[in-house]
């Protein structure tokens, strides 16, 4: 099996704390892998290092066959890495279909700068209404069409949340980093989302996800990583995941093993 | 069908303005107040590039009088002291407001924050300090009879000639302004004023977005100066302080943030608001101050956002993103 994403001996400290310790993963190609951890075990600092947001000096990233180690943040989301944050990050003031819009902003471009935007107007026409289109299409998909002239504030959470996963679609990336997608949403705004992915997931998409909401993690994931203080504790299918030790003692607490194996 | 109808809506007022707009001379015949149109026209100019960077980008810029001198400069002392035609003058400026935009955005624009802010309002104060105290360049006398434009064979030296010849690069600078409002790089400012984090999640890369956007204003800003030194034939450096650069930002706020009819409506105003005013002679400074303050509190979407909340709520649809 080919793998999208490797992590070898990723490390980061903030001063004396160390955040994430000699964190070593694969992800196979045509794959959920959830990261997973109690609060604080490194999962967003992970996410971080991967898309380029934050430095880390030890360590090594690879995506697709690339060493994408010390790369900028947009350099890596050209390669094909898109990403949700966990407290919604859109703008603000433009329409649904912008925000989407902005997403493809890299996407085969006919014109490179402005002055060449501006001088050849046939082909920034054309270009713009590609892009539209495109957006438009991403709206059918993630089934928000009808709200595709909404300026996003004015949107429900959940809603907004499907935006923001549209946007990383619309950049057509191999791989999606979800950072707590389930946070703050009620159970329908949960498997509207959830629906959304698993769709996306077949059409072609890998996801790298985060997730605190176990009932998420379980049902979609083929693969889960569990840390516990910045260290990768555990790693497995979600059923060998829900039954490993290690793991229920990080989360309840070592006098809760017994219980759980009963 | 549908989507001529929608052109329609959308290029009819701007013809409809510009018709009106040729009208006007012939209706005010007192030329001092066509001449202070021609230098809201001006200003104007430097109000869509300023626009770009603080009204879309959401990065505040206070240099943008001295962006403007210079521009004045450069294009002032080409034509003077190489005896150039006048409109050849706009190329140093667009030279000029390039290596601004790239030497100053460059450091002041890869750091978050109000670096911006104060290298610009540094700029602008170095800028006339040296225009004022360099001998070379004239001092503190400037640069005389800077030449008048020719426009096929016919000098345009009236405020009436100079009206008609504004309304043109107006209108073509609007045509410009309104082509990169509405493209992707236009996107791209108002996603970095709206939430910078997720820019570069999008393929974008951060910091050359906003020198790009910083480096176009500049080089408004600075053809805006060029255009200026002919419109009153002479350059000094005491025109081009930090009270300009801040009467800017009013005009760009005053009509409202990023749409081209309230940068019009703004400009246009505070240009001509010391003339509406002039009855009130000592307590004017102290009237313009209130005015402008009063707007900034109670309508901080300028003039312009009365009538696109009343547009948005009849319509009830479609509101591109505050951009006219």
């Amino acid at each position: 099996m080919e793998t999208i994403l490797e992590l070898r001996g990723l490390t980061k400290r903030f001063g004396n704390l160390t955040a994430v310790n000699d964190l070593s993963l694969t992800m196979r190609k045509r794959s959920i892998h959830a990261l997973i951890g109690p609060n604080g075990s490194g999962k967003t600092t992970t996410v971080g290092m991967i898309n380029g947001t934050l430095p880390y000096s030890v360590g090594n990233v690879m995506f697709d066959g690339e060493d994408i180690t010390g790369m900028k943040n947009h350099t890596i989301a050209r390669k094909g890495v898109g990403r949700t944050f966990q407290n919604i990050k859109l703008f603000a003031t433009m329409t649904v279909l912008e925000n989407i819009m902005v997403g493809g902003h890299t996407l085969n471009p006919r014109s490179t700068n402005i002055v060449q935007y501006l001088f050849r107007v046939n082909n920034s026409l054309r270009e713009e209404t590609v892009l539209k289109e495109k957006a438009e299409a991403v709206l059918e998909f993630i089934g928000l069409k009808e709200y595709a002239n909404r300026e996003v504030g004015s949107l429900a959470y959940g809603l907004r949340k499907i935006t923001e996963f549209g946007r990383a679609l619309m950049g057509e990336p191999k791989l999606i980093l979800l950072d707590e997608p389930a946070a703050g949403l009620n159970p329908s705004e949960r498997v509207a989302l959830i629906d959304t992915f698993i769709k996306a997931y077949e059409r072609g998409t890998d996801f790298f996800l985060i997730e605190h909401n176990m009932d998420v993690v379980m049902n979609i994931s083929t693969v889960i990583t569990v840390l516990n203080f910045g260290t990768k504790i555990a790693e497995g299918t979600p059923k060998e995941i829900q039954t490993n030790p290690e793991v229920i003692s990080a989360y309840l607490g070592r006098r809760y093993l017994k219980e759980v194996a009963r | 069908m549908n989507r001529i109808l929608q052109n329609r809506n959308r290029f009819a007022p701007p013809v409809v303005i510009v018709i009106a707009a040729l009208f006007v001379p012939l209706i005010i015949t007192n030329s001092y107040i066509i001449h202070l149109l021609n230098t809201a026209m001006v200003y104007l100019i430097a109000v869509y590039g300023l626009n770009f960077i603080s009204g879309m980008a959401g990065q505040t810029n206070l240099g943008q009088a001295g962006v403007f001198g210079i521009g004045a400069y450069a294009s002032a002392l080409f034509v003077t002291r190489l005896d150039m035609p006048a409109w050849l003058g706009i190329l140093p400026a667009i030279l000029a407001g390039l290596l601004i935009g790239v030497i100053l955005g460059y450091p002041s624009l890869r750091v978050k924050g109000l670096f911006l802010t104060l290298t610009t309002i540094a700029f602008t104060e170095i800028a006339r300090l040296v225009e004022n105290n360099w001998q070379l360049i004239g001092g503190a006398l400037g640069v005389k009879s800077v030449p008048n434009f020719f426009l096929f064979g016919i000098e345009i030296k009236t405020p009436n000639q100079f009206y008609y010849l504004m309304i043109v690069v107006v209108v073509l600078f609007s045509i410009i302004t309104y082509r990169i409002i509405h493209s992707k790089w236009g996107r791209a400012f108002i996603a970095v004023r709206d939430n910078s984090d997720a820019v570069p999640s999008c393929g974008i890369n951060l910091a050359q977005a906003k020198i790009t956007a910083f480096t176009w204003s500049s080089v408004y800003g600075a053809i805006a100066g060029a255009i200026y030194s002919q419109c009153i034939n002479y350059v000094n450096a005491s025109s081009f302080t930090t009270d300009l650069s801040i009467l800017f930002v009013v005009m760009m706020m005053f009509g409202g943030l990023s749409s081209m009819y309230g940068l019009i409506i703004g400009t246009v105003i505070i240009t001509l608001l010391p003339e509406l005013l002039r009855f009130l002679g000592d307590y004017y400074q102290l009237i313009y101050a209130l005015i402008v303050m009063l707007f900034a509190i109670f309508l901080p979407g300028g003039i312009w956002s009365i009538v696109k909340n009343r547009q948005g709520k009849n319509k009830g649809g479609p509101n591109h993103s505050g951009v006219a």
